[in-house]
């Protein structure tokens, strides 16, 4: 059963305004590794790249869509007034607001994963789509238990994050620390997320630090850009 | 330290830096040697090239030299940025 948390009218759209945000900076990234892969199709790990950030955005998508009905529905129950038609909006809700939160919490684990796998391509294909399969029914079960979403997210942000601390020892550069700084502000969202139940401001406080996390990383993407306008204006 | 095998990429990219720091015009002689490359590489290589007008040729006197275009300017731009982009990702 699906449980409906009620928040005061301040609260309505305001994490779907944020989520929109870090939507926007996925999808920026999301475009540039495809134009950049069709220069460079033999890098193979574009491929996860893309992935995961498709996946990213279309969890995205999912919690934004799935969250206007939490909201409209909150409204409707409250504008109507009319129980049976109350009922109706709730049932019809209640399953979007299921597949939504569920699709969120799937594809999300899932293209973390899959960043994951840039820098772990040799585990045996049989290992990693073990690993899917545990993570999709992480995704089911953490209904109930939506900290145990949060925590795995978490755990694969920390190996995200040790992966590319090693690589960036190798070979330095300042995107890749933003890079590094932005996983581990989202970390600390991730972390915040998991107290949600002790009060539902703690949400918006959650989404207002992943938004600072993708933003991060979009100064570092940014950094890329704008080096090369820097030379085209020195020449 | 085992060294990684040059890409299409790379390859497009050495020879047009190598013309560009010549200051836009090389010989082809000097190109093969500066890109690293077998006659028979160039001239394949040097096809693609022209293709994409990326460069052109002309002859000065008995001579040929090979121009870089701005297209080919613009070439080596975007693929600084996507090396910088790999960099940030570690890719």
């Amino acid at each position: 059963m699906i449980k409906l948390i009620s928040f005061s009218n301040w609260f309505y759209g305001a994490d779907i305004i944020l989520d929109l945000l870090s939507l926007f900076i996925i999808l920026v990234i999301l475009f540039s590794s495809i134009k950049y892969f069709k220069l460079n199709k033999s890098n193979s790990k574009y491929k996860y790249l893309i992935a995961s950030f498709s996946l990213l955005s279309f969890s995205f998508l999912a919690k934004v869509l799935s969250h206007i009905v939490i909201y409209s529905h909150d409204f409707a129950t409250k504008q109507i007034g009319i129980i049976n038609l109350t009922y109706q909006t709730i049932s019809h809700s209640t399953t979007l607001v299921f597949w939504g939160i569920l699709l969120y919490r799937i594809f999300s684990l899932l293209a973390l994963y899959l960043f994951f796998l840039i820098y772990s391509e040799h585990i045996e294909k049989r290992t990693q789509i073990l690993i899917v399969y545990l993570l999709v029914m992480l995704g089911f079960l953490s209904h109930t238990r939506f900290f145990a979403y949060h925590l795995t997210f978490s755990v694969l942000l920390l190996l995200n994050i040790s992966s590319l601390i090693r690589r960036n020892k190798l070979h330095k550069t300042k995107q890749t620390s933003f890079l590094i700084t932005g996983f581990s502000i989202l970390f600390l969202s991730q972390l915040t997320f998991t107290f949600i139940s002790l009060a539902p401001p703690i949400y918006l406080i959650g989404e207002a630090i992943q938004l600072i996390g993708y933003s991060t990383i979009f100064i570092g993407f940014f950094k890329v850009i704008s080096n090369g306008v820097k030379k085209k204006r020195k020449n | 330290m085992v060294s990684k095998k040059r890409e299409r990429i790379d390859i497009i990219y050495d020879m047009l830096v190598a013309i560009q720091r010549k200051g836009g015009e090389i010989k082809p002689t000097h190109l093969m040697y500066k890109a690293n490359l077998a006659h028979r590489q160039l001239k394949s290589y040097l096809e693609e090239l022209l293709e994409k007008n990326f460069v052109e040729k002309e002859k000065r006197g008995d001579k040929e030299v090979i121009l870089i275009t701005d297209n080919g300017l613009n070439f080596i731009e975007k693929i600084q940025e996507m090396r910088r982009f790999e960099d940030m990702f570690k890719l």
